[in-house]
């Protein structure tokens, strides 16, 4: 397992991140004890309230810094090049991807259209997610959904399909970045493949103009920005996947294009939020690709000791295994959570 | 004594010249406002269609205006690219505002004018497409009144300072007599 902190002159915060933040809240945010920067995971700027840190193991506000609305727009401004007019996309999905592929959630009031929001109007809360690559982090979970070497049988051509289960901010993006580049970039025994990622929210490739910021491997192309449903049909008319990757599943049409994708013998490997399977299920869209038998493996990940520790493998029929992908007391066991 | 007369009346000429010059000079300040005040509302008009239908974003649009547009909207928007592409954290209130103060100086625009261009700055940035544009329109309807105004000083006061400069001249050479 990779280690999850960062040093504390990381660049991803040094440059990508600090210098997006108005003066006053990046001087605040320099005076913290550096080992609280190693392990950032958002910072969150509301007007009117102190900047408040979510860091590894808990979260820090910064009473000395209490958000002016001046900060604020002076913060706005600088993530969105003083151009939040060009945005109205990004409005409307409710946050704006950064170079470096972190993400600031805005918090406003919603202007409706026809029932559906059209856009934000008087901003009064940003939060910035870092986004940082931890090269290995996936290494568990494609030994459970690509098994080679000891204790299985002849190896297997090409992964299995799998879907990544956590509650928020255990890891799950991070794990699906990183089995893309492992999987894209391919090992002894294990041949590369051709990986597109369908990035509907830009988090996964964190790409920027088109351009992926993060490493996703050679074989790797990316859509970026769109809708997963209809990016896993593009794909799999033109781009040729060996493996698709898409997170946070969960809308009716998603189900009918991963069946797709799985029937036409591609690897989908993707992400829900949830406890464990029984509550997974409780989603119409989920229950149905669970009932069609899509995925070979589910993963569960944790935060402890550290996000992306894998805590429980499920085989398709919902059967835990243990960490050889061997059936746990003939599936007795009941599953997670 | 004629040479005398001859010094007193080359005297008397270079007088007039000098003050009849002070007077094209003053008149020339008040021709060059409303033609300043044209170009600034024509930069803003573009800053309108780059904003509405380009979406362009701001450092870009500013940089696409001055290769368009002449002095001082010119110098204005490269100087406010120039500052918001430096990369020194600065916001686009800050990048205009600078802007126009170092433009200022080589200007023929008035007070008001300032305080018009400052007030749109004020705007800049950090609102959405029907914001900037109400904010743009405002601003321009401000110029524009101040354009109407300034051509009427144009021509009034150009005309009264071009008099003026040369008739003080007579006035000092026959006081002086």
């Amino acid at each position: 397992m990779a280690v999850w902190a960062a040093p504390s002159n990381d660049p991803v915060l040094t440059q990508q991140i600090l210098p997006l933040l108005a003066d006053r809240l990046r001087q605040a945010l320099s005076s913290v004890a550096p080992g609280v920067l190693e392990t950032l995971e958002e910072i969150r700027v509301r007007v009117g309230r102190p900047l408040h840190l979510v860091v590894g193991d808990g979260e820090v506000f910064l009473p000395q810094a209490v958000v002016t609305a001046a900060d604020f727009r002076a913060t706005l401004e600088l993530i969105t090049g003083s151009s939040l007019y060009a945005l109205e996309e990004e409005l409307r999905n409710g946050y704006i991807t950064l170079p470096g592929g972190h993400r600031v959630g805005l918090a406003g009031r919603a202007v409706l259209e026809n029932g559906r929001v059209r856009t934000l109007k008087h901003l009064s809360g940003l939060n910035f997610r870092v986004s940082r690559e931890f090269p290995g982090a996936a290494t568990d979970v494609l030994d459970v959904i690509w098994p080679i070497g000891a204790g299985s049988s002849a190896p297997a051509e090409r992964p299995m399909s799998a879907l990544i289960v956590s509650p928020p901010r255990a890891g799950k993006t991070t794990v699906l970045r990183d089995l893309a580049r492992l999987l894209s970039t391919g090992g002894p025994g294990r041949p590369g493949l051709k990986v597109v990622i369908v990035d509907e929210r830009s988090e996964i490739a964190g790409c920027f103009e088109g351009l992926p910021q993060k490493d996703v491997g050679p074989r790797t192309d990316v859509l970026d920005a769109c809708p997963k449903a209809a990016g896993m049909m593009m794909a799999l008319r033109s781009l040729g996947p060996e493996v698709l990757v898409a997170d946070e599943i969960g809308r009716p049409e998603d189900a009918a294009a991963i069946h797709e994708a799985v029937n036409a013998g591609v690897t989908v490997v993707s992400s829900a939020h949830g406890a464990s399977l029984e509550e997974i299920r409780r989603r119409p869209a989920i229950r149905e690709i669970i009932a069609g038998g899509a995925f070979g493996r589910y993963v569960f990940l944790g935060r402890r000791p550290a996000p992306g520790t894998v805590v429980a493998v499920l085989d398709g029929a919902g059967r835990p295994l243990d960490g050889a992908g061997r059936p746990l007391d003939g599936g007795q066991q009941p599953c997670p959570g | 004594m004629p040479w005398l007369i001859a010094f007193k009346l080359a005297g008397g000429l270079l007088v007039i010249g000098a003050s009849t010059a002070l007077g094209f000079l003053l008149a020339a300040n008040f021709e060059r406002r409303p033609r300043e005040l044209s170009e600034l509302i024509t930069a803003l008009g573009l800053l309108e269609m780059e904003i509405t239908y380009g979406g362009t974003p701001l450092a870009e649009a500013f940089a696409g205006i001055a290769a368009r547009t002449g002095r001082p909207a010119r110098e204005i928007m490269l100087e406010a690219h120039r500052r918001l592409t430096g990369g020194a954290g600065v916001t686009a209130m800050e990048a205009w505002g600078r802007a126009v103060d170092a433009a200022w100086g080589a200007t023929s625009l008035g007070p008001g004018d300032r305080i018009t261009l400052l007030d749109f700055g004020a705007s800049l940035g950090a609102s959405d497409r029907e914001d900037q544009v109400k904010h743009i329109r405002l601003a321009v309807e401000r110029l524009r009144k101040a354009e109407a105004e300034a051509r009427g000083d144009a021509v009034r006061l150009g005309r009264l300072w071009k008099n003026l400069g040369f008739l003080a001249g007579v006035m000092l050479v026959i006081v002086s007599l």
